[in-house]
């Protein structure tokens, strides 16, 4: 029987020899162990800390130097036998009992590599959950459970994740920022080190919540919580009804909720980059573009104006604005003069509303 | 040199904020940033002269001349000072044998001081080419660079 046993890999560890030791446990002992290269538990004193898994849970040993190697393995360290360095369970541990730990929950428990250790321990129980949410919803979950961030500002996430929902442009960005260097801080190398799965997480949590985004990975849902059936993958996808890609260098860029592309004769029509133009427009105050029926083209894009007060423009004024700016085919097809458009909790545009409006809406070109 | 450096430039001029990519991939490949592959920098990345010489001099990670076979990092960092790294400095200084900031005349090793290596919980810290150390001593870094003397 092959016994676990964990030896941190991440910076901290090896700066004091982890993968030295670990070569040396390796070639001691072979086969028997199965060994687990684990992110630290932020004990750095006793680093490398090395964990065995034993009936009565995982007992540690440290701070272990590959010297001591010998003498633990004859003491019986694989069976989690007392020698001077034994630190006993590590649950029990003083520094760990007393805590409560939540962003560290899996920190120095799973293999940071592992997806299903990764999942085994919670992991991507929050993004399930924010699918099945509208975006606003997810923001203000996370305006409700009162999350920060860390270091001076310390800024409250639901706030910065509600100006950017509410933010109209064409690509959003969703940064990570990690190990600034600062010295006596932290600086979240350790989560990304032990728990690196936690902030993809985040992240992709951020990209539903704040703009749109489309996911695709073996850990994507195959279906909708205790519902029956073939669940929604679409060719390994999920269809979050959001548009984004991710580079070469891992940058996830959200460019446009689907729904809001305009399908006209096979082409696509980016709504966002016709209302950003329309919004330019000294009369307009907020513009949105939805698609309208066509017999010809499927959908040609109706844009939805709204005046600002004591302004005047007409729906040759507002065509006329597009001259120049973009392809002449992307120039919407009429103006639809409203007094005012509906918005949600985070001010973002709700479409929808605006296509149930205009359902039966008939283009002078149709 | 300038074929390589136009490679990397095609890889990155059309790639939103590019430059630090870029950068790092110059520095990969060279050591450092030669002053001399600014001005097509710049050009390829549609960059002012100034503007890649001023990113490339506010970040100290990047540097503007060939470093020794071996750069060594020291941290002289708030937890670092409190646990003895001045002299680990001087101990590592006069092992290698040159300044900090300095390369020694024979290539061999480059001393930078550092501000965190982010192991302060470890005071205190160096890194030798990519590998970090903690809880070092003076007589522990005199052994490493005599180690690497040859190397």
């Amino acid at each position: 029987m092959t016994v676990k046993v964990y030896v941190p890999k991440d910076s901290a560890a090896l700066a004091v020899g982890a993968d030295e030791l670990a070569q040396t446990l390796l070639s001691a002992c072979g086969d028997s162990i199965s060994l687990v290269r684990n992110g630290s538990r932020g004990l750095f004193w006793l680093e490398p800390l090395v964990e065995v898994e034993t009936a009565q849970g995982r007992v540690a040993y440290g701070p272990v130097a590959v010297d001591d190697v010998p003498g633990l393995l004859a003491a019986g360290m694989l069976s989690g036998q007392a020698h001077p360095l034994c630190l006993g369970l590590t649950d029990a541990m003083a520094f760990l009992a007393k805590q409560h730990r939540v962003a560290f929950a899996r920190m120095g428990v799973i293999d940071p590599h592992s997806l299903s250790d990764y999942e085994a321990h919670g992991g991507w129980a929050g993004l399930r959950a924010a699918l099945a949410m509208a975006p606003d919803e997810v923001v203000q979950t996370v305006l409700d459970s009162g999350l920060r961030g860390r270091g001076g500002a310390a800024f409250p996430a639901g706030i910065k994740w509600r100006t950017v929902a509410g933010a109209q442009a064409e690509q959003k960005y969703v940064v990570c920022n990690a190990d600034e260097g600062d010295s006596g801080t932290y600086a979240d190398r350790m989560t990304m080190e032990g728990d690196p799965f936690m902030l993809i997480e985040g992240m992709a949590i951020a990209g539903v919540a704040t703009g749109d985004l489309l996911v695709k990975g073996h850990w994507v849902v195959s279906r909708y919580f205790k519902e029956e059936g073939a669940g929604p993958l679409q060719d390994s996808w999920f269809p979050t009804g959001d548009v984004a890609k991710i580079d070469a260098e891992g940058y996830m860029q959200i460019t446009d909720r689907s729904k809001d592309v305009i399908k006209s004769g096979g082409e696509w029509i980016g709504s966002i980059d016709l209302e950003n133009i329309a919004m330019a427009h000294p009369a307009v105050a907020m513009a949105a573009c939805i698609a309208a029926y066509h017999p010809k083209w499927d959908e040609r894009p109706l844009l939805v104006v709204m005046l600002k007060p004591g302004a005047s423009a007409t729906r040759e004024d507002i065509l006329a604005f597009f001259d120049g700016k973009i392809a002449k085919w992307w120039t919407p097809d009429d103006v639809a003069f409203v007094d005012s458009i509906p918005l949600g909790a985070t001010g973002k545009m709700l479409k929808h509303r605006l296509r149930e409006q205009f359902k039966d809406y008939r283009l002078p070109s149709a | 040199m300038f074929d390589q450096l136009d490679v990397l430039i095609r890889q990155h001029q059309d790639q939103p904020g590019g430059l630090l990519p870029l950068l790092h991939a110059v520095q990969d490949a060279f050591g450092f940033v030669p002053p001399e592959a600014v001005p097509a920098i710049a050009k390829g990345m549609n960059r002012s002269r100034a503007e890649v010489h001023g990113v490339v001099t506010y970040y100290h990670f990047f540097r503007q001349q060939a470093p020794g076979r071996h750069v060594v990092q020291v941290c002289q960092a708030e937890a670092c000072q409190a646990c003895g790294a001045d002299d680990l400095m001087r101990a590592t200084l006069a092992a290698a044998g040159c300044e900090a900031h300095h390369t020694r005349d024979d290539g061999a090793f480059t001393v930078e001081p550092v501000y965190c290596l982010g192991l302060c919980a470890s005071a205190p810290a160096v890194q030798v080419g990519d590998r970090l150390h903690a809880r070092m001593t003076p007589v522990r870094m005199v052994a490493l660079i005599q180690s690497l003397e040859h190397v």
